[in-house]
């Protein structure tokens, strides 16, 4: 328990100051917060880390091989699911000591300036030279690979068991089982296409020997890249599986609206037989919904005789390193880094790394893939080389996603697709998010600058007595309830809206409510906070119209010194007080009335902004923390 | 005189630096010397050592071309290989994959592949068993397959394990229904990276391959221990070892196929690097090699080089510091010989001259007292006690003395017996109380020490120094002057004597008389004058002493008394003997001429005669020239001879007696003789000296019993007796009473010229004043 607490009390540690380790006077004009008590004598490593991902087992594991050491993550739980808050983060130079990205190649033009060629340090011995081939720039190497998931389809082995459906061998027999399963009423297979890049898996994955594979295939996507021929004359197979499949009722119009939360409880209710994704969701079942199936992998399956089952790797991350290591002044800790990196590029090290994302393919020389139960059915496929990570296909990859959506809702035929992403190809105009300027921001915001934005805003707009919105989470612990990200100089884009505001989960959207509150149970919110997770503790909560003196590293209920109100009067406990929230961030037991204002906070900023023109950062000084 | 003392302190420190100089010179010769072998050992190591390494960096050269040449080799067996297999193929007309799996299984042990591929136009790859493989082997291979041309890459991934696959096109085949187009074969990688490892350099050299831009391609363990990163280019450069232009060349060389060779240092560690392009693949060779192995011919020959210049060094250095202390020891020798007196273990005047210079240069206000000091029959100590105590009683007077002194005082022993203080002197009564004190310690030493020995009467002589510019003999000259004179006697052992204006006055005298005598001489100021010498009986004259008398032109009359100590101490006595000699036999042989009666004259030989053994021959030739007839003349010797060496008077005694001289002992009782020696010296006459009857008025019957039995002994000897300086006619009677044989003294005659002597005796023979 002591251990959980302590784990608590860590966590509280603000971005802004953890996340701009070498060079944090770029980013805050404001000294942030710290909320986290310091680990004495520690050197503190931070760890950017991939979207949507935390590292506590790799943490854990290196703060005890370096007991010297401090790893202090720094998550991106953004709304963002593309990598626009790592690349915001490059562009602006704050990124943090160690950064693990994914896909690879965002933010390339600024690899240069913001990241450290690794090819020259003796780790990189250990990895298999074809695979840092294929992520090396110019004889460069910006990243490592870290341990890949094997990904495959998924499948509710006891469903299938009780059915007496039999693991395909080859498509045909892939889509004779679909076909068969659905008939029972029970959906074959369920991505999720609300989330784009989903889609990808559906093309890729049923073509990927056919069409992508081969050394025929790489040279036709590179002629293909510069401007030259008709996406169909490669991929009409591809497509017209994409095609055939829907025609079978395999894919369906309705998964456009299935996110990935969404299609992961439909498998474990049984809904689904089969999705796509690594064993690390194959044995995740229980933790999610309780279901006590058995679930396990079957390989991808392409038409035709060759390369017709593979696996796809999907690597969970690259670890870069911050290229301010580099600076005299960081001697010690380039060094203490490069120990880590050392670590990381052992067998122990990979499995650190993998027990956090279930990867179970090194990148390591000799070091064969983890023989699993769940992994039985791909390992003819593993031992064959059968296996390869998803290729984007330059300048069209959004334009593909939007073809296949079409194909999915009926608007496009195979024919229409392949003219539009010829058309797209040609002009090099891949179909980007169209992103909006909203405004401008004067300067860099830190994240307490940022929830202060977010706030004023939110207060502004109900013209209430209080707004509060809570942080995102640290080190390895976040809410998907709270700020994310900081607001940047220059061009604030509706992306920029997407990366501060966190990834919503279960159903929440980030509707704004005006409630009612007593003094003294504002008092106790900004004390204990709400439960996220069953985890009650450790979360804070950004302001307006308040001034208050506060310790985040200390126990809830002893956080508070010093409260008022804005304008300097006292909080009285009694009194009701009107509160701008977005639904369910505050204890509901405390709320006295509330209302929905039928808005999304999203899009009260973006409007706010678009309105405003100019932005900064509040100077009031209203939140004291030390 | 003082100045010349200092002048030859000077020219002995002259010699001295002289020599130092010499030698500094010496030593900087030697050190150049080793500078100069020491260069040349270096340059000669350095033109060896280019040889070395231009030797070696070649040596490395074909060591790669050899690699390169065996890989070259070993790739094309392989494509050789696939190629035979595509003729079993072909003559085995293969239609599925279970005829490959045929060939498989033949030809696999001898060529030892792992597996063995078909691929067809489109680049699917399909094993023996017709599983199909996803082609990774990078860019290049795909290319060339796509290209129909044979390639191989170390880049294929199998169940996570990078294999070497080889492919080479093959005419249109058709298996399983697939048209083929290429045949492959996988390999253990680490098959190709043993062809890099070698046996050169004491397994020290290793190599690896890599691609244009320098990524690894294959390694060896060597390599990988090496600590080199993916890019080894990248890892040269970010060592910051090799200038940006040889890097920028290097690049560029590797790109376009250029072999060459740089240095650079990685990890603490200085490496030779020579590039290589393999065939027609797109791979660089690298071979390395550790700079200290190239050079470590060169090495052994700069420790051997090192070695020998050191120990040349070294030589030269010993030989140095071997001078050095020879030289040292040697003028230590030589400052203990000059300086150390070896009896008393302190200073020898030469050392006490160089102290007593150097602290009288110091002195300011201070005032000083040079004393002599002499150590009065310290001879018949020596006899008495052998020389070992002599030298003791030496040392320990010189100890006592000198532990006395201050560091601004010194003392020596001079020779012999006498010694030299320079004290600081105040006043006399300070000086005097010092001295005296010296005499007690003295006593007390003997006393406590129950020493055989007793304390010897010391003699000090003070010179209170008023003329810096003497010389130090002439301070001791004046020191031993001041003896002469009114010495005072303390606790009668010691006599101490200051230097003062009369003394002053003598030496003067004494240096005027000096300067005179040679010319006295020449111009025959001395005369002989004679006094005769009366029978008590008879009152006749029977003999005379000749007597030297100094008639100078210029001062008149000089009195032996004044001149005769002067000619004894400065050795001119002898030539006055001498010439007295002459004169006398010239009057004897006058008298003989002139048939006058010859009488006895006895003529002085003084002591400073018997230094030399030969003394007697110019009186023998002077005898025979003149043809003087024996026993006329007399030769008198003093009592001191006798004191001296008893034995050596009895042989010249003997000797004079051969020479037809009569014998007489002068001035008999006025040393320290006993009465019993007069048996032990065999002369003809004993003459008694005048002392015996100084006290002849106040004491007559002691005096008559001495003078007496004196006498009485040499009656009994057979000797004649002669009565000096008797004056008065009751020492006559007293004389004639006790027998007495001849009477010499004013009592009769005074000396007198020879005319006057020769008128006498023919006039007057008798006593006149009888």
């Amino acid at each position: 328990m002591k251990r959980r607490l302590s784990l608590i009390l860590a966590s509280l540690l603000l971005i802004s100051t953890i996340g701009c380790s070498s060079n944090s006077q770029q980013i805050s004009h404001q000294k942030d917060i710290l909320t986290q008590k310091k680990s004495e004598g520690k050197l503190q490593i931070t760890v950017l880390v991939k979207h949507a991902f935390s590292i506590n087992s790799f943490e854990k594991a290196v703060e005890e091989k370096f007991p010297d050491i401090d790893i202090v993550q720094v998550g991106n739980y953004t709304s963002a699911l593309n990598p626009d808050e790592y690349v915001a983060r490059m562009k602006h130079d704050d990124l943090t000591d160690i950064v693990m990205t994914w896909p690879l190649d965002f933010g390339e033009e600024y690899f240069k300036d913001r990241l450290l060629d690794l090819s020259s340090y003796s780790f990189t011995t250990k990895y298999n030279v074809s695979m840092l081939d294929t992520i090396q720039k110019d004889g460069k190497l910006y990243y490592l690979p870290g341990p890949a998931q094997i990904r495959g389809l998924v499948y509710n082995k006891t469903l299938f068991e009780e059915n007496g459906w039999e693991v395909p061998k080859n498509y045909d027999e892939f889509i004779e089982l679909c076909t068969t399963i659905e008939s029972t009423g029970i959906r074959a297979i369920q991505l999720g296409f609300k989330n784009p890049e989903v889609l990808d898996t559906a093309f890729v994955g049923f073509s990927y020997g056919s069409s992508f594979a081969t050394p025929k295939d790489t040279q036709w996507i590179q002629n293909y890249s510069q401007g030259n021929g008709n996406f169909l004359d490669h991929f009409e197979t591809a497509l017209t599986t994409f095609q055939d499949m829907i025609d079978l009722g395999i894919w369906k119009k309705e998964d456009l609206d299935i996110d990935y939360s969404q299609r992961e409880n439909i498998f474990f209710s049984r809904q689904s037989a089969m999705i796509e994704d690594s064993v690390l969701i194959a044995r995740s079942g229980f933790k999610i919904s309780g279901s006590t199936d058995e679930f396990a992998l079957m390989p991808f399956f392409n038409p035709g005789g060759a390369g017709n089952d593979w696996a796809r790797l999907y690597m969970v991350c690259y670890i870069g390193l911050n290229k301010h290591l580099a600076d005299t002044q960081n001697k010690n800790k380039l060094n203490a880094v490069l120990e880590i990196m050392d670590y990381i590029s052992t067998p122990e090290g990979q499995e650190a790394l993998a027990a956090d994302t279930g990867a179970m393919y090194s990148s390591l020389k000799d070091v064969p893939p983890i023989d699993v139960a769940e992994t039985r059915d791909i390992v003819d496929a593993l031992a064959h080389g059968r296996y390869g990570i998803f290729k984007e296909l330059p300048n069209i990859q959004g334009t593909l996603r939007q073809g296949l959506a079409k194909m999915l809702t009926g608007e496009l035929t195979v024919e229409q697709v392949g003219a539009l992403i010829d058309e797209a190809n040609r002009n090099q105009t891949s179909a980007a998010p169209n992103l909006e300027i909203l405004g401008t921001a004067t300067r860099n915001f830190s994240l307490l600058e940022t929830g202060n934005f977010i706030t004023d805003t939110m207060k502004n707009y109900t013209s209430s007595d209080i707004a509060l919105f809570l942080d995102g989470g640290k080190d390895g612990r976040y809410n998907s309830k709270g700020v994310t990200a900081k607001m940047y100089e220059g061009d604030i884009t509706t992306n920029d809206i997407k990366r501060i505001l966190p990834d919503f989960k279960y159903g929440e959207k980030g509707e704004l409510q005006e409630i009612t509150m007593t003094g003294e149970n504002l008092i106790n919110t900004l004390e204990y906070s709400i439960p996220v997770d069953n985890d009650q503790t450790g979360w804070f909560y950004y302001f307006s119209g308040l001034k208050m003196k506060y310790d985040p590293t200390n126990e809830p209920g002893s956080r508070i010194e010093e409260i008022k109100l804005a304008d300097g009067t006292d909080l009285d406990l009694t009194a009701e007080y009107t509160i701008t929230i977005i639904k369910d961030s505050v204890p509901s037991e405390y709320i006295i009335s509330s209302k929905n204002l039928d808005l999304l906070l999203g899009d009260l900023l973006e409007e706010s902004i678009r309105n405003s023109k100019v932005i900064e950062p509040s100077t009031d000084n209203r939140f004291i923390y030390e | 005189m003082r100045h010349q003392q200092n002048k030859k302190n000077s020219a002995l420190k002259h010699v001295d630096n002289r020599e130092q100089t010499i030698f500094r010179y010496f030593a900087l010769f030697c050190c150049a010397l080793c500078v100069v072998v020491g260069s040349v050992c270096y340059w000669f190591y350095g033109r060896i050592n280019d040889t070395i390494q231009t030797e070696s960096k070649n040596y490395l050269l074909e060591i790669s071309n050899r690699i390169q040449n065996n890989i070259d080799r070993s790739i094309n067996n392989t494509y050789l290989m696939l190629h035979t297999t595509d003729m079993v193929l072909e003559k085995t007309n293969a239609i599925s994959f279970d005829d490959l799996a045929q060939i498989y299984e033949y030809q696999k042990d001898n060529w030892n592949f792992e597996s063995l591929l078909l691929i067809d136009e489109n680049g699917n790859a399909y094993d023996n068993e017709g599983n199909s493989i996803f082609l990774s082997g990078g860019a290049y291979l795909q290319d060339a397959i796509l290209s129909n041309k044979q390639a191989m890459s170390p880049l294929q991934v199998v169940d996570g394990k990078e294999v070497s696959i080889f492919v080479v096109p093959i005419k249109e085949k058709i298996i399983n229904g697939i048209e083929m187009t290429a045949l492959a074969a996988t390999f253990d990688t680490q098959d190709l990276a043993e062809l890099l490892s070698m046996e050169s350099f004491n397994n020290q050299a290793y190599s690896q391959i890599v691609s244009k831009d320098g990524t690894t391609i294959i390694s060896t363990d060597e390599a990988n221990d090496r600590n080199f990163g993916y890019n080894i280019l990248n890892s040269i450069e970010s060592s910051n070892s090799v200038s940006d232009t040889t890097m920028t060349t290097l690049r560029s060389n590797i790109q376009n196929g250029v072999s060459g060779q740089i240095k650079f240092t990685h990890n603490n560690q200085t490496e030779y690097m020579v590039y290589y392009p393999i065939g027609d693949t797109n791979w660089t060779l690298l071979t390395f090699i550790p700079s200290a192995v190239v050079s470590e011919k060169s090495t052994l020959l700069l420790s051997v080089t090192i070695f020998i210049s050191v120990f040349i060094i070294i030589a030269f250095a010993f030989l140095i510091v071997a001078l050095i202390v020879t030289f040292t020891r040697y003028q230590k020798q030589l400052e203990n010989i000059a300086f150390i007196d070896s009896v008393t273990g302190g200073n020898t005047v030469d050392r006490f001259y160089v102290n007593a210079s150097s602290i009288l240069s110091k002195k300011n206000e201070s005032k000083y007292a040079f004393i002599y000091v002499n150590l009065e029959k310290f001879k018949i100590l020596n006899d008495k006690f052998g020389r070992e105590v002599g030298d003791e009683i030496l040392k320990t007077l010189y100890g006592i003395v000198n532990n006395t002194l201050s560091a601004s005082e010194c003392m020596c022993r001079i020779s012999a017996d006498n010694f030299c203080i320079l004290l600081q002197y105040e006043n006399k009564d300070i000086t005097i109380n010092r001295i005296t004190q010296w005499q007690i310690s003295a006593s007390e030493y003997i006393e406590k020490h129950k020493t055989i020995w007793s304390l010897p009467t010391a003699q000090f002589g003070v010179y209170i120094i008023d003329d810096e510019s003497l010389s130090f003999p002439q301070m001791i000259d004046r020191a031993k002057l001041s003896l002469k004179e009114n010495f005072i006697i303390i606790n009668s052992k010691v006599h101490c004597g200051f230097y003062n204006e009369r003394v002053r006055k003598l030496l003067l005298r004494e240096k005027q008389l000096e300067d005179m005598m040679e010319s006295a001489l020449e111009n025959q100021e001395f005369q002989m004058y004679l006094q005769p010498k009366y029978d008590v009986l008879s009152e006749n004259i029977i003999g005379a002493e000749a007597l030297a008398r100094w008639s100078s032109k210029s001062e008149g009359m000089i009195y032996p008394s004044e001149f005769i100590p002067l000619f004894e101490r400065n050795g001119f006595i002898v030539q006055l003997d001498i010439w007295m000699f002459e004169h006398l036999c010239i009057l004897l042989r006058n008298w003989i001429d002139e048939g006058k009666e010859l009488i006895k004259i006895s003529i002085n030989c003084s002591r400073i005669h018997l230094r030399n053994e030969e003394f007697l021959k110019p009186y023998i030739y002077f005898k025979n020239m003149y043809q003087i007839p024996d026993n006329i003349i007399e030769i008198e010797l003093t009592e001191s001879i006798v004191l001296e060496d008893i034995e050596k008077f009895k042989s010249v005694v003997d000797q004079i007696h051969q020479a037809g001289f009569g014998c007489s002992m002068d001035d008999f009782g006025s040393g320290y003789s006993s009465l019993n020696i007069i048996q032990e010296i065999p002369v003809d006459t004993l003459k008694l000296d005048k002392i015996f009857f100084d006290n002849e008025r106040r004491n007559p019957v002691r005096t008559e019993a001495v003078v007496k039995s004196v006498i009485g002994l040499a009656n009994a000897l057979s000797m004649k007796t002669v009565a000096e300086g008797i004056e008065h006619f009751e020492q006559v009677k007293m004389l004639r009473k006790i027998g007495c044989d001849y009477i010499q003294g004013y009592v009769y005659a005074k000396p007198m010229p020879i005319h006057e002597f020769e008128e006498l005796l023919n006039n007057n023979p008798r006593g006149e004043k009888q």
